[in-house]
């Protein structure tokens, strides 16, 4: 993991990508207990070229090609980890990123998004594996609710969430 | 092991480090990719490793 935050931070210093932050799984075993997964999603900023609205990924995917890295899919393997770097879908996801955490892992800095953004992206995503993501959040009292809530509130999530916690309360 | 102590399990390993619960991820992914290249099913073997 170390080579691979190494990497991600040496192309964000290259000005390939910006502001970036580890989401999904991995972002979620920032906070909670270790579980499997297979890949690493880094939710990523990418600079805009000068005269075009498109974002593209390939900028990204020939810098890490040509540093050595091998794309699997639509991941890339960087050291041992394949990743998935996923451009902000919406405001949710960019506020997410403005929001993210810093941390470091071994003496290398790097950003984690916060437990609330976590849990807003995974109600808005929908998935089986991200409701039990939120489940997990809020057995172990993870998340702040009243940070939650306001995020939720702001992104039109509050029904999504009232949904959540009906059925969560009747399973648990 | 009951609800609760299952909840302080969990807190527990919630509450090591982030590069101690990247190297378990690590572990796990391990034993996966060796079950998946023996033919077992990585849902079985990842139970175990765990």
């Amino acid at each position: 993991m170390k080579t691979t935050l190494d990497m991600i931070n040496r192309m964000q210093a290259d000005g390939v990508i910006g502001k970036y932050a580890i989401g999904g799984a991995v972002g979620v075993i920032f906070y909670l207990e270790a579980f499997y997964t297979e890949d690493l999603d880094v939710f990523v900023v990418l600079p805009t070229t000068p005269g075009s609205s498109l974002l593209s990924l390939s900028p990204i995917y020939e810098y890490l090609t040509e540093h050595g890295c091998k794309v699997d899919g639509e991941r890339i393997v960087i050291g041992d980890w394949p990743v998935q770097f996923l451009p902000p879908q919406g405001a949710l996801e960019q506020e997410a990123l403005d929001e993210a955490v810093n941390t470091d892992y071994e003496g290398t800095p790097t950003y984690v998004l916060s437990a609330e953004y976590l849990v807003a992206i995974a109600l808005k995503t929908g998935r089986a594996k991200d409701y039990a993501r939120v489940a997990m959040f809020l057995d172990q009292d993870a998340v702040n609710l009243e940070r939650l809530n306001s995020i939720l509130l702001r992104h039109g999530l509050l029904p999504k969430w009232e949904r959540f916690k009906s059925k969560f309360s009747e399973e648990s | 092991m009951d609800l609760q102590q299952e909840r302080q399990r969990r807190k527990r390993l919630a509450s090591l480090s982030f590069p101690e619960k990247i190297k378990i991820v690590e572990r796990l992914r391990r034993v996966s990719d060796a079950a998946g290249k023996s033919g077992l099913r990585k849902r079985n073997i990842v139970t175990v490793a765990k």
